[in-house]
């Protein structure tokens, strides 16, 4: 009897009633005139319409992890620190698709657009565009419950990652779970994009040894285990991970054996154009420990690969120039590989000026005398050009003046401002003057620099900065204070309106570094300049209490402890400068604020 | 007290059911029939596609539920239809499979909606889970494909796997 059924209502059953799986898998195989039911375009945009339907409202709902489907979102509260995978990215995943499922609705199901504004297709005349549509649906969304079943897997354990045995079981239950999965080939699955289009379960992998192994000693073997799954049974394309995988260290030389050269050799050639992400060479060298000869070797041998490609330069280097600059460290593998292998120096905005002055930004981790040593061959060897401005980069960086002088010997100019900025001429001694307010020495580059012609803008104020006071900026320790001051006044005349920031300085660093005599001898330079007044008025006195008060805890030189009543006395009689005992005991109280935490007390510095 | 009108139906095996003309008001094929036709004091309808047995099941229905409006059943069903109907439904649809299907077409060609959606959904209930060669014995159908056509469908709709 059911056999006669007739198809209006075989098709309200089933596109009613049943759920999609019943009727997709059982009822087309029961007999012809069940089959025949399936045949309708009416039967496929039910069935689209429904699929949609439930999907939104599955999604919708923020119980739900992946749609009807994946039931069991991993809102656990008590998974407190999700890095590699992060629930903002899930929810951004879920926003996208219910958008996009809204848009699909709307177009196919409301607005009827497969019979509208386009062409007719093979599909419309023999009405299977409902059905074509269906089924893309259908894949898609299984899809997306793989992807994001692996995620979970991936995701529940993450949290609670102590050591690698757990890593390894955990990610051999979701290499398991890829090679049962039934429907796809293990290339299908392994490549399906999770959470965003450039990410793969392969990268999540990645990303968690990375987070948490990478900085510590463990046995890499099964990372490497994972890594020959992935791209060797997957057969996965090594070049949207190379990058991650060079930032492994512990991998670069497994890497640079001939099978993943090879492999990569083959991909970079199959393809058209340059064959990989344009960004992907920037991201290998952003991931690659520079200061190495192994990686830069590798990443050499894949330069050489791209260069065969056209427009290798145009796409992968040129619109990066300044992300590549930034990544530059004070490696002479580094340099090589930009100014050689990279031919860096070809780009369209290239400046020798910025290059040096990316070398020189962290020279803090190599010997100056290094990095002198570094440029010198980068110079001769590779044509790295140094009549430029000094870099500004260097001003902040420590022990810089063997590097200063290779510069200036070397052509590059004391005076220019760096290229493009509006920047005085006269900018760079400015910027050493100034740069004492973050407490670190530079007299010795200041007069370095004076000594071979650095100048000052004669103007008081020259694009924003003020140069009539700019010795206000100028700090450092005692032996070197006030030579250099007076080196600077002589050679540039007062740039000094008082000397509160002296004062403010040596109150900051606490260094006990100051000697009664080398005190006075500042102050009384102060005098002769005409600006002590000016001091003492600007809140310096405060200051100078402060200080006569905790000379002995914080400012005195240890031969110079116990000797306070010589500068109060050296300020009563040199300089007519009285601080009288009520003011102490004020300013001593005052200064007593017992900070409950560190459980000391100091002077208060909102006084001043 | 005024007696209640009547309307009497004849089914296709010539058996015929007096029956309350406000209860059978549930048939759409009835109810335009009655607005065409003249107001005699008891109309002979002739329901000529639906036997006696499945036409005192329907007429059993709209007793019952002219004054029990039936509830709207989910789409779709989530588990069994026994879980989402009254009780009075479940002892109503405890009949064999012939005379489901027979009251299917019977709600169907006297366009009695909740009766029709109530017995689909019943067979939808029945298929659920169930292999085509089980709905197959379940229903007396026969597979009338060859093993070839058989797996030309398979081939054709692989990707039912995957839903």
């Amino acid at each position: 009897m059911a056999q006669h059924l007739p198809h209006d209502i075989l098709h309200h059953i089933f596109t009613s009633y049943a759920s999609l799986d019943q009727y997709l898998n059982g009822l087309m195989l029961v007999c012809s005139h069940w089959y025949e039911t399936t045949k309708y375009e009416r039967f496929w945009l039910v069935t689209l319409d429904k699929l949609l339907c439930t999907e939104i409202q599955a999604i919708k709902d923020p119980r739900q992890f992946g749609g009807e489907q994946v039931q069991h979102f991993p809102f656990n509260e008590h998974v407190e620190r999700v890095l590699a995978i992060t629930f903002e990215a899930i929810g951004r995943e879920r926003e996208r698709y219910l958008k996009k499922l809204l848009n699909r609705r709307q177009h196919l199901i409301i607005d009827m657009k497969p019979f509208k504004k386009r062409k007719e297709q093979n599909r419309d005349i023999y009405g299977e565009t409902f059905k074509w549509r269906t089924v893309q649906f259908i894949r898609e969304k299984r899809r997306r419950i793989m992807a994001l079943e692996m995620v979970i897997m991936a995701m529940e354990f993450e949290s609670d990652v102590l050591n690698e045995q757990l890593f390894e079981a955990k990610w051999n239950e979701i290499i398991e779970f890829i090679r049962e999965n039934g429907i796809y080939d293990l290339k299908t699955v392994s490549n399906l994009r999770i959470l965003q289009s450039s990410t793969t379960i392969f990268h999540i992998l990645l990303k968690q040894w990375k987070i948490h192994f990478k900085n510590q000693f463990v046995d890499s073997k099964c990372l490497e285990k994972f890594i020959h799954f992935f791209l060797c049974e997957c057969n996965l394309n090594i070049s949207p991970y190379v990058d991650l995988l060079v930032s492994m260290e512990m991998n670069i030389q497994r890497l640079n054996n001939k099978v993943f050269i090879k492999k990569l050799t083959n991909e970079v050639k199959s393809s058209r154009k340059t064959g990989v992400p344009p960004k992907t060479l920037l991201l290998l060298i952003q991931n690659c420990n520079m200061y190495r000869q192994d990686e830069a070797q590798f990443i050499r041998i894949f330069i050489e690969m791209l260069k065969n490609k056209k427009h290798f330069h145009d796409q992968m280097v040129n619109p990066y120039l300044n992300q590549y600059l930034g990544s530059v460290v004070p490696s002479i593998f580094c340099i090589e590989l930009y100014l050689k292998d990279l031919n860096i120096t070809q780009c369209k905005d290239y400046k020798h000026y910025n290059m040096v002055n990316s070398i020189c930004r962290d020279i803090e981790y190599v010997y100056s005398e290094e990095v002198v040593k570094i440029i010198q061959r980068a110079h001769s060897e590779f044509g790295l050009g140094l009549n430029i401005p000094l870099p500004e980069s260097l001003v902040h960086e420590k022990n810089k003046l063997p590097l200063l002088k290779f510069l200036i010997e070397n052509g590059s100019d004391v005076n220019s401002p760096p290229p493009g900025t509006l920047y005085c001429y006269g900018y760079t001694l400015i910027q050493y003057i100034r740069q004492c307010r973050s407490g670190s020495s530079t007299s010795d580059e200041i007069i370095y620099l004076v000594e071979h012609g650095a100048v000052l803008p004669e103007d008081s104020n020259s694009y924003g900065i003020r140069v009539d006071n700019v010795f206000d900026a100028y700090f450092d320790r005692e032996e070197k204070y006030l030579p250099t001051l007076k080196f600077l006044v002589e050679k540039f005349g007062k740039r000094l309106t008082s000397g509160t920031e002296w004062l403010m300085n040596i109150h900051r660093t606490r260094s006990n570094g100051s000697t009664i005599e080398g005190f006075c001898q500042v102050l009384m330079y102060y005098e002769s300049l005409d600006v002590l007044r000016d001091l003492l008025n600007k809140g310096g006195f405060l200051l100078l209490v402060k200080i006569y008060c905790f000379w002995d805890e914080y400012y005195a030189r240890e031969s110079d402890v116990g000797k306070k009543k010589e500068l109060r006395e050296f300020l009563k009689s040199k300089l007519d400068i009285v601080i009288d005992d009520t003011l102490i005991e004020v300013c001593i109280e005052d200064s007593k604020e017992i900070n409950e935490e560190n459980g000391f007390y100091f002077p208060n510095d909102d006084e001043f | 007290m005024s007696e209640t009108k009547q309307v009497e139906l004849t089914s296709k095996d010539k058996v015929s059911f007096k029956v309350d003309r406000d209860v059978i008001l549930m048939s759409g094929l009835v109810k335009d029939m009655l607005e065409e036709g003249d107001e005699d004091e008891t109309p002979i309808i002739p329901i000529p596609n639906v036997d006696s047995k499945p036409l005192q099941k329907v007429i059993e229905y709209c007793q019952y539920h002219h004054k029990e409006p039936a509830q709207e059943i989910e789409k779709p069903l989530k588990g069994k239809i026994e879980d989402v109907i009254c009780d009075w439904d479940k002892k109503f649809l405890e009949i064999d499979q012939s005379l489901l299907i027979e009251l299917i077409m019977a709600a169907n060609y006297l366009n009695i909606k909740d009766l029709l959606d109530l017995t689909c959904a019943k067979v939808a209930s029945m298929i659920k889970g169930k292999s085509p060669e089980q709905i197959r014995e379940m229903f007396g159908i026969e597979n009338d494909f060859t093993p070839e056509e058989e797996a030309k469908i398979r081939e054709e709709n692989k990707w039912c796997e995957e839903a």
